[in-house]
């Protein structure tokens, strides 16, 4: 374990960022889960650069297979398409991947947005209170009153089918969850004497939100980024599955399930492997969450056990 | 000679950590006879509760006995399963713990947790076992035992909760008591009945006592033997008579030296930190700091070698000899600044926390009066001195301090800061000019920032133009740190360490005036009094005005001029610190000093143990706020509210010394007439409580 401590005695007592790691690294399924989510991204980005780069010869190599150069519908898996082909003649395996850019895409930004505002809005109210904390944590209580995919799919239908517009709406879907746990954390921190230290050397209000507050509000949130990921994939895959998200010929998992719904007896490879994929990347997300929050929590960090 | 009934031979305990093993106590060997009290003393790190917890084989999952034995009644206890360990704990040998609040499971009530240890193991019936209980709590004196048993922890003090878990402890007749720093999370009047308890146990049932504490003075009162234990070893064993008196190795020479007293000693400190446990150093573990260490001293751990009726872990015993345990050097009293301006002044202050929180509270009748924290306070700090502020938890010390800085809104009452009231002065100047020193430097640094960021962002919030990074390298210098220090995060350094850093980041802004608040009631005794000197000198050198919140009297006798005494959100006392020490006037402020215990044990002090407990602040009795718990108390005092009036110097809140001043025109009166020169802020209010029944 103590392989870092070549560099003298200072180095002796790790920083949070190095504990943080050991701590994740000893926790072997999270270390699947990272590598899982890795592929994935790796794959969508790769998708993205062969989309706004390569105009598409990457992808339309594996469509138009050198073993089988022509479209054949519902063929099963095979050398030439590893995955088979779905009801048009389209290769699954190059639509999976091409999925994977759409699931990552959109869940990244969804959670990224619904992070920074909610964060925001809940670091606030716990370290304003009062009427502040009232008014704002009603307001989340409000939407928290509306399941999350109701939600989701009202916004869609009145903002128009697109990337974009799905984004948005998961995007405020996840907003009270975030805020919620900031607030909490954000209240038993602003009881710190740190912060009172800060009020008594007359810092402004936004140096304590932003410094003194918010960087010790971040391991909870962390943690629930990682698994609201995997919450965002399944409504997105939901959301284009009912064909309220992204449109085709743009290919997305949800979609591809769907379009295999109908011949789950005679062609199952057509859902089989795009939720497969759903599958995974979610599993993979939820156990990097597990991990980070073992990681995070200040308790494990010293147990060691003969 | 009499058996041994535990014997603990060779102990060494060691804990799995990130850094690898690391051992927390080595080669620890004791005997305890039967009937006989144990004291082991030492400083946090020392493996004093490591100690107890391996005889108890109570370790965590990362810990385990390494070697040696521990024999009770000559029984091995390191042999024993767990199934057989359960029989043995609780009915033989009994442990009570440092921390009554966590003690106790919130969700049963006091008399299942009691029956269930006396069901567990005696074959007694339920109805039998609470009939039990109910004794049991009579005999560790709480009041009204019958009702109490149904009550769940939360509805008790902490006094009433140590008692239950000594009423648990004793409810199997255990022949060995182990009592883990006891009294270390009470008050010291409480402090004081909780000690008394447990000796008059400890001789009614014959049991034996093992007291383990950091308190020298508390073993010094209770223990017949005492073992000194510094960085994971014992130092030096025997009686109490002797140790204390005529200590023989270096450390509890040093430790005795450097503990602050009532008397008018000036304490000698030792200088530098107890090792870490994984980085303690080849041989002695105390030579770094060992006045007397010489080359020898860093080769071989010395072993604990019998000198007349005790045992000294030190190769040179022979030629130091015995060591004096109280320093010469006899306190100078600082020249305290004339009557100068007064720099932060508090007129009849009021500061209620209302525990109506959600708004539909508010506006529905009854609920919870609320608390009246402060209560008409007035004081006055003058330029240049050093007041200190004293008092049990719940007195409102600290609120007064927060609400000097503005920290929390005041209710009612008027704050004039260098003449000026507070409204009047600008936030910036205020923010700039008085600072606080906060009491616990885990929580008083953010854990996300690098000291250097702490202070810088401090520098830059006052002056934009001074170099900000030779600033902290002067600040951290000043206070006695290593400017490299500036690199590292809070939890690298030590209390003692975080401290200081705390004193800089006060410093930053150069403020005249600083309050702080028990900055050393987290640290341990050498430390603690290295701050203290810090303190003193940073005071001395920036010609600053302090405010020293604490609950530790020999503390405030350190280092405060005068000494104001709070009870209940009332000041009842306030004096210069040598007269106040000398003569007390207040009822209180003499119980308070008489429960101070002194690590002198040929000290033959006669305690005032002050019955009950601090009342509720929501509801506090008519009257004095002392009322019911003054051994001097007069009818009188339930009706009226005493006031703060000048005495002999001073100024005490009691009907005892109005009626004194009043009767007696002599004597007294040249004094009376040299403090009538100060202004008497006169604004106490009487609240007379007539109109609340």
């Amino acid at each position: 374990m103590s392989s870092e401590n070549a560099s003298g005695q200072r180095d002796a007592r790790p920083t949070g960022l190095q504990r943080t790691w050991r701590g994740f690294r000893s926790h072997r399924l999270a270390l699947a889960g990272l590598v899982v989510v890795s592929v994935v991204t790796i794959v969508g980005l790769v998708t993205y650069i062969d989309d706004t780069l390569l105009k598409n010869t990457l992808i339309t190599s594996i469509y138009y297979s050198p073993f089988e150069p022509r479209f054949v519908p519902l063929q099963g898996p095979s050398v030439a398409h590893p995955f088979g082909t779905d009801t048009l003649g389209r290769d699954v395996l190059a639509r999976t991947i091409y999925g994977a850019k759409v699931s990552i895409q959109v869940a990244l930004t969804a959670v990224l947005v619904a992070a920074t505002i909610g964060s925001l809005l809940g670091v606030l109210a716990g370290y304003a209170g009062g009427y502040t904390e009232t008014v704002l944590m009603r307001a989340v209580d409000v939407m928290l009153g509306f399941p999350a995919l109701v939600l989701a799919i009202g916004l869609v239908a009145a903002l128009g089918f697109s990337l974009t517009n799905v984004i948005i709406a998961l995007g405020i879907v996840y907003v009270p969850q975030f805020a919620r746990i900031a607030r909490s954390t954000a209240l038993s921190v602003s009881n710190e004497e740190y912060v009172d230290a800060a009020k008594a050397m007359g810092y402004s209000t936004p140096h304590i939100v932003f410094r003194e507050v918010l960087p010790n509000c971040l391991s909870p949130l962390l943690v629930q980024a990682s698994l609201l990921m995997a919450f965002a994939i399944i409504a997105e895959a939901s959301l284009s599955f009912l064909g309220l998200g992204v449109q085709p010929p743009t290919p997305t998992w949800g979609q591809m399930v769907s379009d295999g719904s109908g011949y789950l007896t005679s062609a199952p490879w057509i859902s089989l492997f795009p939720g497969s994929a759903i599958f995974v990347t979610v599993l993979g997300f939820n156990l990097i969450g597990d991990g980070l929050r073992d990681a995070l929590d200040p308790r494990e960090n010293a147990e060691r056990r003969f | 000679m009499p058996e041994s009934l535990l014997s603990v031979e060779d102990l060494t305990t060691e804990f799995a950590t990130a850094q690898g093993s690391i051992r927390a106590i080595e080669n620890v060997s004791f005997d305890l006879r039967s009937g006989e009290r144990l004291g082991i003393v030492g400083e946090s790190g020392s493996g004093k509760s490591v100690t107890a917890r391996s005889i108890m084989r109570l370790l965590d999952d990362n810990g385990r006995i390494a070697d040696g034995s521990v024999e009770l009644d000559g029984r091995q206890l390191t042999d024993l399963s767990e199934r057989e360990l359960t029989d043995v704990r609780g009915s033989e040998i009994a442990m009570i713990f440092q921390d009554p609040m966590s003690s106790l499971t919130p969700v049963l009530t006091v008399g299942k947790q009691i029956t269930e240890t006396i069901l567990e193991h005696r074959d007694v019936t339920k109805a039998k076992a609470r009939k039990e209980a109910i004794e049991l709590l009579e005999r560790v004196r709480i009041g009204d035992p019958e009702s109490i048993i149904d009550d769940y922890p939360h509805q008790l003090s902490g006094g009433q909760r140590q008692r239950v878990l000594i009423a648990i402890a004793i409810s199997c007749d255990p022949s060995v008591l182990i009592a883990d720093e006891p009294t270390t999370a009470l008050d010291v009047t409480i402090e004081a009945q909780i000690l008394d308890l447990l000796e008059d146990l400890v001789r009614e049932r014959e049991m034996s006592l093992v007291q383990i504490t950091h308190d020298l003075g508390v073993i010094a009162e209770t223990c017949d033997r005492v073992a000194v234990m510094y960085a994971g070893r014992i130092v030096e064993k025997g009686p109490v008579s002797e140790v204390f008196v005529e200590p023989r190795h270096p450390y509890t020479g040093g430790l005795l030296r450097s503990t602050p007293r009532i008397a008018d000693i000036e304490p000698d400190l030792l200088a530098g930190n107890v090792p870490d446990p994984g980085q303690r150093p080849e041989g002695c573990n105390f030579a770094p700091r060992c006045a007397y260490a010489t080359e020898e001293c860093h080769l071989e751990d010395p072993p604990l070698d019998p000198v007349g009726a005790r045992e000294v872990a030190c190769i040179r015993t022979e030629s130091i000899g015995t060591l004096d345990p109280i320093p010469d050097e006899v306190r100078q009293e600082s020249s305290r600044p004339g009557d100068g301006d007064a720099i932060v002044e508090s007129e009849s202050v009021y500061k209620e926390f209302s525990s109506a929180d959600s708004l539909l509270d508010r506006f529905l009748p009854g609920g919870d009066p609320p608390v009246k924290a402060v209560d008409g306070v007035d004081i006055s700090l003058v330029q240049g001195e050093t007041l200190g502020l004293v008092g049990e938890s719940g007195s409102g010390k600290t609120t007064l301090g927060r609400l000097l800085l503005e920290l929390t809104d005041r209710t009612d009452g008027e704050i004039r800061f260098d003449g000026r009231p507070l409204a009047d002065v600008p936030d910036a100047e205020l923010r700039q000019r008085i600072q606080f020193v906060f009491q616990d430097p885990n929580s008083s640094l953010n854990p996300r920032q690098t000291i250097g960021t702490i202070l810088r962002y401090a520098i830059e919030k006052h002056e934009t133009t001074a170099d900000t990074e030779a600033r902290i390298a002067e600040l951290l210098t000043e206070v006695g740190l290593d400017p490299e220090t500036r690199h590292e995060y809070p939890h690298q350094l030590s209390g003692g360490q975080k401290q200081r850093v705390g004193v800089a980041r006060a410093l930053a802004v150069d403020p005249d005036v600083i309050v702080a608040d028990e900055p050393t009631s987290a640290l341990d005794v050498s430390v603690q009094g290295q701050l203290l000197d810090l303190l003193d000198e940073i005071k001395r050198d920036r010609s600053l005005s302090m405010i020293f919140i604490s609950h530790d009297l020999s503390v405030i006798r350190h280092i405060a001029d005068r000494v104001a005494v709070m009870y209940l959100g009332r000041i009842v006392e306030v004096g210069e610190t040598r007269s106040l020490f000398k003569s007390p006037q207040h009822p209180y402020t003499e119980a308070l000093l008489s429960a101070v215990s002194s690590p002198d044990p040929q000290m033959d002090t006669e305690r005032i143990v002050l019955e009950g407990e601090i009342p509720d602040p929501k509801r506090p009795p008519t009257g004095c706020n002392f009322v019911t718990r003054c051994p001097e108390a007069m009818p009188e005092c339930k009706h009226r509210d005493p006031e703060l009036t000048a005495h002999d110097g001073g100024k005490v809140a009691c009907f005892l010394h109005h009626d004194a001043t009043r009767s007696e025109t002599t004597g007294a009166g040249d004094l009376n007439d040299g403090s009538a020169s100060r202004p008497e802020a006169d604004n106490q209010p009487t609240t007379d409580g007539g109109g609340e029944s």
